[in-house]
């Protein structure tokens, strides 16, 4: 259904439709197979995961991608994550389409030949999933109205009347680009850059950026001290757009940061 | 024409967003106001009408008080709703009104770091943590009052047919989105959606008039038919049901009364 609603309101709009592509040059930058990166955003991480940052990787490569696409603007992206990934750029309209469980299933036993039975436990599954996945990631339920500026419950709207809603709020002044949400999405994307390359080299940090000033932040361990730096110098000669570059260690990272 | 239904998660905002949208779409305005009006009718404190609405403090009423009162604003509710062309907020309607379709549902969601900043200037001294931990509280108790009345979660989304955040949307932009989305076909009243409403509004007649005898009833009504199920014991099965019929019997627009009567609790739900 999302599926269906964003290709028209991309069509409508002249934007460009993004989902799997991002996925698929998260696989060729990072060098990730894109299996892992699907499961990555569609399957809860395992205990052990939570202690490695192997989902946590997974998430960040993607988040690069994403960002970075969105620093073009002029973009419809449906998948899972969208609104949890962008949750702190202003400009992007967050929209959730909600589906009730009957045509879901319908749409599943059509699809995959499965019984009612069978399509009722894998949706359910799959919404267990999903939340555990935005849970552990974020600390955030997926289906939290807080996360979208707008949600439509489909069973009321046609896939039409619902794009035709979506297109006039994405024409909405507060939707549109200014210069100060431009920053903040460079810095976004900048941050989700330098994170995703630290953890490329197994190093867990989150990352925020002001005007290209990179502040990473870690836990504090002196191993961990040496390391990051001699990486951070390499990130600040190959990543474009790094300022300058402070780490802060043994500090909570403030709510903006990646 | 159609009607809408607004909540929100802050009073102030469902009454200023409903009554604007009245005043655009030319509709009535039905709100907080009506508990005066159900007051004098049924010869009841106007507060405590009101504090069977309030998630703060609806547990100080006993569960069949509760009941009853939430029967009677529904039941003046769904005759609002019945005249078409009303803009309904603050009385509880979209945890009630689940199933017609021409009733357009909207849930207004207040930018949460406003929310935040007015908690702490009020009432946290300025803290933003107690004033985000008393949200959560104030989230939780608003969760089990629309649970624990309604067997339905405020919150879910999902009983909603649009959810709009005042975080990036203005007010007034909200106003015309839900004006546009009232003038949509799909939500003009058909046969069906007015049976519907009608179906709702006689069971929420019979429901005033069982729950002062039985506080443990399920009324629902097809057509002219009152299905209703009532808790009672089981060597009274007989006397309850004869006591049901001529109970809800005689109300106007009913013809049948299929009475079953259960021992259980559980099997009040029971399909």
């Amino acid at each position: 259904m999302g599926k269906a609603v964003a290709e028209l309101v991309a069509d409508r709009l002249g934007y460009e439709c993004l989902s799997r592509d991002v996925l698929l040059e998260a696989s060729d930058q990072f060098n990730i197979p894109e299996i892992s990166l699907k499961r990555a955003i569609g399957d809860a991480p395992s205990i052990l995961e939570r202690f490695t940052h192997g989902s946590r990787g997974y998430v960040a490569y993607i988040q690069a991608a994403l960002t970075r696409h969105l620093c073009r603007d002029n973009i419809v992206y449906h998948g899972l994550a969208g609104s949890v990934l962008l949750r702190t750029v202003p400009h992007v309209l967050k929209v959730r389409i909600i589906a009730d469980l009957d045509l879901r299933v319908s749409i599943v036993m059509q699809r995959d030949g499965l019984t009612h039975h069978e399509a009722v436990g894998m949706i359910k599954k799959l919404d267990r999933e999903r939340h555990k996945w935005t849970k552990s990631l974020y600390g955030v339920d997926p289906a939290d109205p807080g996360l979208h500026d707008l949600m439509l419950s489909i069973p009321k709207y046609e896939v039409a009347d619902a794009a035709d809603l979506i297109c006039r709020s994405a024409e909405m002044p507060q939707f549109k680009t200014t210069s100060d949400s431009k920053q903040e999405m460079l810095d976004l994307a900048l941050a989700c850059e330098v994170k995703a390359a630290l953890l490329q080299k197994h190093l867990e940090v989150s990352v925020g950026s002001h005007f290209g000033n990179v502040l990473v932040y870690y836990d504090g361990s002196e191993r961990h001290h040496r390391t990051l730096k001699a990486e951070l110098d390499a990130l600040e000669r190959s990543v474009s757009g790094i300022n300058n570059v402070e780490v802060h260690a043994g500090v909570s990272p403030p709510d903006d940061a990646v | 024409m159609t009607s809408i239904i607004v909540s929100a998660t802050d009073d102030e905002i469902y009454e200023t967003i409903g009554r604007k949208a009245a005043s655009v779409l030319g509709y009535r305005f039905v709100g907080p106001g009506l508990l005066q009006q159900v007051a004098e009718q049924q010869q009841i404190p106007p507060d405590k009408l009101a504090r069977a609405l309030d998630p703060s403090s609806f547990r100080r009423l006993s569960a069949k008080t509760r009941r009853l009162l939430l029967a009677q604003i529904e039941m003046a509710t769904l005759e609002e709703l019945r005249t078409d062309n009303v803009v309904c907020a603050g009385l509880g309607a979209h945890l009630y009104v689940g199933e017609v379709s021409h009733v357009l549902m909207v849930r207004i969601l207040s930018s949460e770091s406003a929310r935040m900043g007015i908690i702490a200037i009020e009432k946290t001294k300025g803290s933003l943590r107690k004033a985000r931990k008393l949200l959560e509280r104030q989230r939780e108790q608003q969760r089990r009052w629309s649970v624990d009345c309604f067997g339905r979660d405020d919150g879910d989304p999902s009983n909603y047919d649009m959810v709009l955040s005042l975080g990036q949307i203005e007010a007034g932009k909200v106003v015309s989105i839900i004006k546009d989305m009232a003038s949509s076909r799909k939500f003009k009243p058909m046969t069906y959606s007015r049976k519907c409403l009608e179906d709702l509004a006689l069971a929420s007649r019979a429901k005033v008039a069982l729950l002062p005898r039985f506080s443990e009833s399920r009324v629902r009504a097809d057509g002219d038919t009152l299905i209703v199920r009532v808790q009672c014991p089981r060597r009274h099965k007989v006397r309850c049901a004869e006591e049901v019929k001529q109970l809800v019997g005689g109300l106007p627009g009913v013809n049948l009364v299929q009475v079953h009567a259960v021992s259980q609790a559980r099997e009040l739900d029971a399909a």
